[in-house]
């Protein structure tokens, strides 16, 4: 028993031995074989070095050894691991600017301070509220500095003020005035803020007295400030004002008002004067524009002085639509939504912004979507449109209509009538005799094979062509989730197009029977034979990305990117067919 | 006696023909704007050297403008013909941008300072020696140019110890000179845009046309992922153009 025991355990040795030593040779394998068809499979650049500088100039990049300048360092580490190009704040202490995403090595080369924290954790980059006289800036300390040193102001920076609208809020609030002083033995006045004017103050003989609401202009201030007829624009101001002989604005402008002395005396709220609550666009007689309503102060003809409220709609657009001032919309080359964008179509976002389209292309490739939206609002309908990365590589993965419409997660849609069945074979036939049918989408018209019995394409189902007795890939029936908006591929390189492309080919048996005086005919799957379900792949294909046989965007029509076979023989690809997308 | 009849009215002639002719000058001056006091005004001798600074300088920043504030991109986007300097950059995907000019206003003087300079020394060294043939006595010490961006102008200040002596005698330790020019602007601009591309990725410009209406940010994305950046002073029509790639997505799976 022993005996026996001790041999069992000598061939359980010798047993684990072999094992192991199949095991290390099956591991040397995967080891080695892996990464070669990975590198084959996929033609994403491994990214492997972090170069200080690469060939092309740009510093610090994660790229391709062969990439990198040999005057400069590299490491096999990614650059946020390394010493020399690890990301972090650079302050510019001269403008007070901190600037984000910078590599130590760029920070220091440009003479800035480089700081190894996130934006929020450095004090030097807090920011806060900068008073500029009667305007306001939320930046950092040292830009409040420079920014008041430029105007000759006082600093005022408000640790307290968390956010850019409180602070904007705190220079609409600000006390507002007439600020007499003495300047060459002359009585003056600066229309200004109550701080702003013990600052004016400080740089005359006498030290400035603050009138809250008055006008340089009023009589009881007895200044060398009097009444004119010309007008001004102020900066951070949409209204026209009136100037006085000593260049302060006045109240806002109404050429009714003009040798009117009341209106020169005080501060009038913009409520209170001419055409309150338009935007008062080509008024030449009344100065109370409104950026919010369509409106802003700039040079033009009016009754008096050389302003006019400007019109900041667009009118006549390339659409030949009219839009209001921040409005946005999209523009598409082609059909867009459902699988219908043609092949190099891309999406544009319009902007109409001071009286002026500008026009910005979404992301190439379809990788960005224009979408828009309205708005209801006092003044009617506001349209918006953004371009938004465009989520389409999950939807071919979605075998439930409701994953598959969740617009949270992705941009896709639902078609009825064909189904994904992967890699997997969805019917073997029992069939003594077939008829081979053969659908291909891809960029290239390749085709892998058709013998009897069979649809098929390249690639993705080449190994089908050891069992033609099977249907496999893209079928008829069911639903299949597929990108709202299809992905731009670049099919003329040996890239993913292929790949992708595959992902719509399929292959379907018909199965037939033929008696002993008639002919066969089909029993399953005939209408694998018929138009309809060229028409129904192809819908597929061309959903998917730049594949099969569509228009593109020049409006023609092409079929390289798909191949129909039955039985072995190509079948013509027709407008006709494949047009009904 | 004929002869002398002759002669008078040929004198008399050329007279009219000098006469037309400064006339026309006169009203070719008149009509073309020109300053007449500053054509018959002999301009000062520190005139003359602030005169040398304006065309360099000018030349410089219509280089700058449409090349991202390099004279000679390394790391650059063509664009309509233009090398476009990148001021954030990735190669990768899925990534937003390393800051390739973390303080572009010193980067820009710098490069202005590196065009102008050498120019504006050249020209002084032309006043100069002008000036000698003039009779005029002049000592300087090598002149050293700094270029300060400001808003609304931007300041060159020659610093040199500069004597002229004729009549009588002028020093100076340094000349400056403002030329009006909205460059400061467009860069705080493009380093605010920057600074969003290399946090987030990718800047919505009607943000910055609401705050700056004076401004207009144009945004190009191309085929490879770039972003060209405009940004235009609408009265003057001034740009500064600039690359980014931020946050670039593959075409397909890969961008094979």
């Amino acid at each position: 028993m022993k005996v026996v025991k001790e041999k069992a355990s000598e061939k359980n040795k010798s047993f684990g031995l072999k094992n192991l030593t199949k095991i290390l040779i099956i591991s040397l394998l995967i080891l080695i074989i892996i990464p070669i068809i990975s590198s084959e499979a996929s033609p994403w650049p491994a990214f492997n070095v972090c170069c200080e500088k690469t060939i092309n100039g740009a510093w610090c990049q994660n790229t391709l050894e062969k990439n990198c300048d040999t005057k400069y360092r590299k490491t096999p580490t990614s650059c946020e691991s390394t010493s020399f190009c690890k990301p972090g704040i650079c302050f510019d202490s001269s403008e007070g600017l901190c600037m984000d995403n910078t590599p130590q090595r760029v920070c220091n080369d440009a003479n800035g301070t480089w700081i190894d924290d996130s934006i929020a954790s450095v004090p030097q980059c807090n920011l806060g509220c900068c008073v500029l006289g009667s305007q306001a800036s939320f930046v950092t300390l040292t830009r409040c500095k420079k920014l008041n040193s430029f105007y000759g102001l006082e600093t005022d920076f408000r640790t307290n003020i968390r956010d850019e609208l409180s602070c904007i809020a705190i220079a609409a609030s600000q006390d507002k005035g007439a600020c007499v002083f003495e300047s060459d033995y002359q009585r003056t006045c600066k229309f200004t803020t109550r701080g702003e004017c013990l600052g004016v103050g400080e740089k005359t003989v006498s030290s400035g007295e603050f009138f809250k609401d008055y006008l340089c202009s009023a009589e009881e201030l007895a200044t060398n400030c009097g009444v004119t007829a010309s007008t001004m624009c102020v900066a951070g101001k949409d209204e026209i004002y009136f100037k006085d002989s000593c260049g302060n604005p006045a109240n806002i402008y109404d050429a009714g008002k003009v040798n009117d002395k009341s209106y020169w005396q005080r501060i009038l709220d913009k409520n209170q004067t001419c055409g309150a609550g338009n935007s008062n666009a080509g008024s030449k007689s009344c100065g109370n524009c409104d950026y919010f309503k369509g409106s802003i102060c700039a040079k033009g003809n009016a009754n008096f002085g050389d302003y006019v409220c400007t019109d900041l709609k667009c009118d006549g657009t390339k659409n030949g639509n009219n839009y209001k001032n921040g409005e946005s919309w999209c523009e598409y080359q082609s059909e867009t939504g459902e699988g219908r964008d043609t092949v190099g179509s891309r999406q544009f976002r319009h902007v109409c912004i001071n009286g002026e389209e500008t026009i910005e292309p979404c992301a190439d490739y379809r990788n960005e979507v224009c979408l828009e939206g309205e708005l209801e609002a006092d003044e009617g309908v506001f349209r918006e449109a953004a371009c938004r990365v465009n989520r389409w590589k999950d939807c071919i993965d979605q075998d439930d209509e409701e994953k598959c419409l969740n617009t949270d997660k992705r941009d896709c849609f639902w078609l009825e009538g064909a189904s994904f069945t992967g890699l997997m074979t969805r019917e073997s036939s029992t069939s003594t005799t077939g008829s081979g049918q053969v659908f291909s989408g891809g960029n290239t018209p390749v085709f892998s094979g058709g013998t009897t019995g069979r649809v098929t394409g390249y690639g993705i189902f080449g190994g089908d062509e050891k069992d033609p007795e099977k249907s496999s890939g893209v079928r008829l029936g069911g639903g299949a989730c597929l990108p709202n908006t299809p992905p731009g591929l670049k099919f003329w390189n040996n890239g993913d197009a292929s790949t992708i492309c595959s992902l719509g080919n399929s292959k379907c048996v018909v199965e037939y029977e033929k008696g002993l005086i008639s002919n066969k005919k089909p029993v399953k799957n005939k209408e694998c034979l018929e138009d309809s379900y060229a028409q129904s792949m192809n819908r597929i294909c061309t959903s998917i990305g730049d594949c099969g046989a569509y228009f593109n965007v020049a409006n023609k029509f092409t079929d390289d990117g798909a191949e129909w076979k039955i039985s072995g023989d190509k079948q013509t690809i027709t407008q006709a067919i494949m047009g009904g997308k | 006696m004929v002869k002398r009849v002759q002669k008078s009215r040929k004198a008399q002639l050329t007279i009219f023909i000098i006469l037309a002719l400064a006339i026309a000058i006169v009203l070719i001056l008149l009509f073309a704007g020109t300053n007449l006091t500053a054509v018959f005004t002999p301009t000062t001798p520190i005139n003359q050297i602030k005169e040398c600074v304006q065309e360099p300088v000018q030349e410089a920043v219509n280089i700058l403008r449409l090349q991202g504030g390099s004279l000679e991109p390394s790391l650059y986007y063509t664009y309509q013909g233009s090398k476009v300097e990148y001021l954030c950059y990735t190669e990768e995907y899925y990534k937003t941008c390393i800051m390739q000019k973390p303080l572009l206003k010193q980067a820009v003087e710098q490069q202005i300072q590196s065009y102008a300079g050498p120019r504006i020394k050249n020209c002084i060294s032309s006043v100069k020696a002008n000036l000698e043939r003039k009779g005029y006595q002049v000592a300087m010490s090598s002149p050293q140019v700094s270029i300060s961006l400001l808003p609304g102008n931007i300041l060159v200040d020659i610093i040199s110890d500069i004597k002229i002596v004729k009549d009588q005698t002028e020093s100076y330790k340094s000349i400056k000179t403002d030329i009006s020019s909205d460059l400061y602007e467009q860069i705080m601009l493009a380093s605010s845009i920057s600074n969003w591309e290399a946090r987030y990725g990718n800047a919505e410009t009607m943000n910055y046309m609401i705050y700056y209406p004076s401004l207009k940010v144009e945004k190009k994305k191309q085929g490879d992922g770039t972003t060209i950046y405009i940004i235009t002073e609408r009265d003057s029509k001034d740009k500064f153009i600039f690359a980014s790639r931020s946050l670039v997505l593959p075409a397909g799976f890969t961008g094979q």
